[in-house]
């Protein structure tokens, strides 16, 4: 098919990429590897995990779990981890479940060590994924993540244990303040409309009902009788606000403000919350901590500004 | 560099463009589309049974509703009353909205999706293997998309004629006694079966690429369906690991570039191409417009030598204008007839030479063998 001489300059081009990639760096970081997959997972493990480990985060700010593509480097990264934390209860789809079949000691499941009593669940046998929007649920799984490092690096036991007891205290104070910005919208408006159902877990912490125009599942489709009986909902209990996510377009929240708006009834987006994945550095909102008090402030202004 | 997964890259394109080539040419190419659509349903219905996101047996659904897509297109086709394509499209949007109903209806809160059920990112195949009395063989979808590959091979060697009759001939396939309805759901369980699995392995839209690209790129420049079908193996290995050094050195996402390098061939075999390319086609073309210019311009001294306006008509300067070309045109063309020896110039009149005349005798006889063939 080739002739003599193209033969030689494929095989030329062959050698240079391969000698190109032989000189590709490896890792010269000398900390153990922790690779994540969602960035509140990741977070989680760096507040305990400091100076004293490295952790790479797979699905990246403001990238819905479902739409990741992996690259060369994430399997890279993967081969290399010495501990792989996800957030499990299918969060991460199929692709989470591929994952147990690496070496068992290296991989936490985070989903696995919550107490089923404290799970929410969508359909008999399916719990609900968004765990980490009960700061109990999240303070709880603090000395999970602590143990699963101890085990892989018992040289800086002292600083995992000192570190998780600081942050178990940081979600404290901040479920504290959170509870005190609640107590001012009265209960009656305490009520979540968000595009999609990923907020059931902080309904149940911090008694707010949630719905959600589309429920769980991104190949449903929200019909038009859903968003009426929002709407209706919205203009009955006079909910002032209701909100989108980072992760799922506007486009189904838009439809029930103009939905409210022919019942006669003022409906704004109150704002964008975090819902599957935290924000970028320079928005300031990086941390699970951080999301989690910019949509406390967002939702309680919201639902505020209307007194 | 992981040679595991560019040999799940390769064996995925191998499986997938050998009955590539059969879909395309029984005009079903977007049958894969159809099928990665239609397993949502075979998905939701599963799992009303078991209840379960992680249970196997969705899998099962999923596979038993891309071999149930392949039937009902090929009922529908058979029945002779629609086409092809709008079999698909009426099998893949009727199977498929029923899947987005249950869920809308039944299970809004469940996350029910293709990706619980199918990896599709080809990056992560290798933490899958086939361990087999405690040895570790390595991906299993190698092993699964290799399997794949050799039942299609066998299937299409034992069945070479008979397939060959039955995609370009059916009804000659008829009365030799062969049955076309036999064989197409053969061959359209095998597709969807491996569709299936390539899915899970190099995930939805990459498996169309890989299964139509080859194909087309290999129509291109065989004539012959042997030809036809190892070109294409030889094109799928190319776009696999060209793809994959591609993704790989640019840490991209590998079914990306696989999927970009699968066009990119086709483009430059489109443009390429010695017989049907586009560009030797062009030039084909070319050539052919400046031999009948000289042809015409032999015609044209040819029919007014000795007579009365020979002296105009034959002037140098004056042809170009009865003929109605542009000088530039009229020189090119008369520089090339005089260097074949078909003209000469004396006295600035053109005359034919004696290759020029045997030119247009030969030309009129095969013109009138030409008409005496077309009237009996």
């Amino acid at each position: 098919m080739f002739t003599r001489r193209k033969q030689l300059v494929l095989l030329g081009l062959l050698l240079t990429v391969m000698t190109l990639w032989a000189c590709g760096t490896d890792r010269d970081d000398e900390r153990p590897l922790v690779v994540t997959t969602t960035t509140y997972v990741g977070d989680l493990v760096r507040q305990i995990g400091g100076p004293y480990i490295e952790v790479i985060t797979l699905i990246g700010p403001g990238i819905d779990p479902h739409d990741y593509q992996p690259r060369q480097s994430d399997t890279k990264w993967l081969l290399d981890a010495d501990l792989v934390v996800i957030n499990g209860l299918n969060l991460e789809e199929r692709f989470g479940e591929v994952l147990r079949n690496l070496d068992s000691r290296s991989l936490l499941v985070l989903g696995d060590h919550v107490k089923t009593e404290q799970l929410l669940f969508e359909a008999p046998n399916v719990p609900d994924p968004h765990i980490w929007f009960d700061p109990a649920i999240w303070m709880a799984l603090a000395p999970v993540v602590r143990d699963a490092l101890i085990a892989i690096d018992p040289a800086n036991q002292a600083a995992y244990t000192a570190r998780t007891l600081q942050y178990q205290r940081d979600i404290e104070v901040f479920v504290h303040y959170a509870m005190q910005q609640v107590e001012t919208v009265p209960s009656s408006r305490r009520i979540l409309v968000t595009a999609h159902d990923a907020f059931a877990y902080f309904g149940r912490a911090f008694g707010f009902e949630v719905y959600a125009v589309q429920g769980i599942s991104t190949s449903g489709e929200a019909s038009i009788v859903d968003i009426e009986n929002l709407a209706r909902l919205l203009a009955e209990l006079d909910i002032p606000a209701l909100f989108v996510e980072t992760t799922v377009p506007e486009a189904t929240i838009q439809a029930v403000v103009e939905a409210a708006a022919a019942l006669n009834h003022t409906v704004v987006v109150g704002g964008t919350l975090y819902s599957d994945s935290a924000g970028v550095i320079a928005s300031g909102t990086d941390t699970y901590l951080r999301a989690y008090r910019h949509n406390i402030t967002t939702i309680i202004q919201a639902l505020q500004s209307h007194d | 560099m992981n040679v595991e997964i560019l040999a799940v890259a390769i064996m995925t394109g191998l499986a997938t463009s050998l009955l590539g080539v059969f879909l395309v040419l029984r005009r079903m190419a977007m049958m894969t589309d159809a099928i990665s659509h239609t397993i949502l349903l075979g998905i939701v219905l599963a799992f009303m049974w078991v209840g379960s996101l992680t249970s196997p047996v969705l899998l099962v659904g999923a596979t038993l509703m891309g071999v149930m897509t392949a039937y009902g297109v090929e009922v529908l086709y058979k029945s002779h009353r629609i086409k092809e394509d709008a079999a698909i499209g009426v099998v893949f949007t009727f199977l498929f909205s029923l899947s987005v109903l249950i869920i809308t209806l039944q299970f809004r809160n469940v996350h029910l999706d293709i990706d619980m059920v199918l990896l599709g990112k080809i990056e992560f195949t290798i933490f899958e293997r086939w361990r087999f009395l405690g040895f570790d063989f390595g991906p299993r979808a190698f092993f699964v998309m290799g399997f794949a590959w050799l039942i299609s091979l066998v299937f299409i060697a034992v069945f070479f004629k008979e397939l060959k009759i039955t995609s370009f001939d059916p009804a000659l396939a008829s009365v030799l006694g062969i049955s076309p309805v036999l064989f197409h759901y053969a061959l359209m369980t095998l597709v969807s079966l491996t569709a299936v699995a390539a899915f899970n392995a190099v995930g939805a839209i990459l498996v169309i690429a890989l299964m139509i690209g080859p194909p087309i790129t290999a129509l291109l420049v065989t004539r012959t369906l042997v030809k036809t079908l190892v070109v294409a193996q030889l094109i799928a290995l190319f776009n696999a690991f060209t793809g994959y050094l591609l993704g790989s050195l640019l840490d991209l996402t590998i079914s990306g570039t696989m999927a970009t390098v699968t066009l990119l061939t086709f483009l430059v075999v489109m443009v390429c191409a010695p017989e049907k390319g586009l560009l030797g086609q062009t030039f084909r073309r070319q050539r052919q417009r400046q031999m009948l210019a000289i042809a015409t311009l032999i015609r044209h001294i040819a029919n007014h030598e000795n007579t009365p306006e020979a002296a105009d008509e034959l002037d140098i300067e004056n042809t170009a204008s009865h003929l109605q070309w542009s000088r530039t045109f009229y020189r090119k063309r008369l520089e090339k007839a005089m260097a074949q020896h078909y003209l000469t110039v004396e006295n600035k009149q053109l005359t034919l030479t004696e290759i020029g005349r045997h030119y247009i005798r030969q030309f009129d006889d095969d013109a009138r063998l030409a008409e005496r063939r077309d009237n009996t």
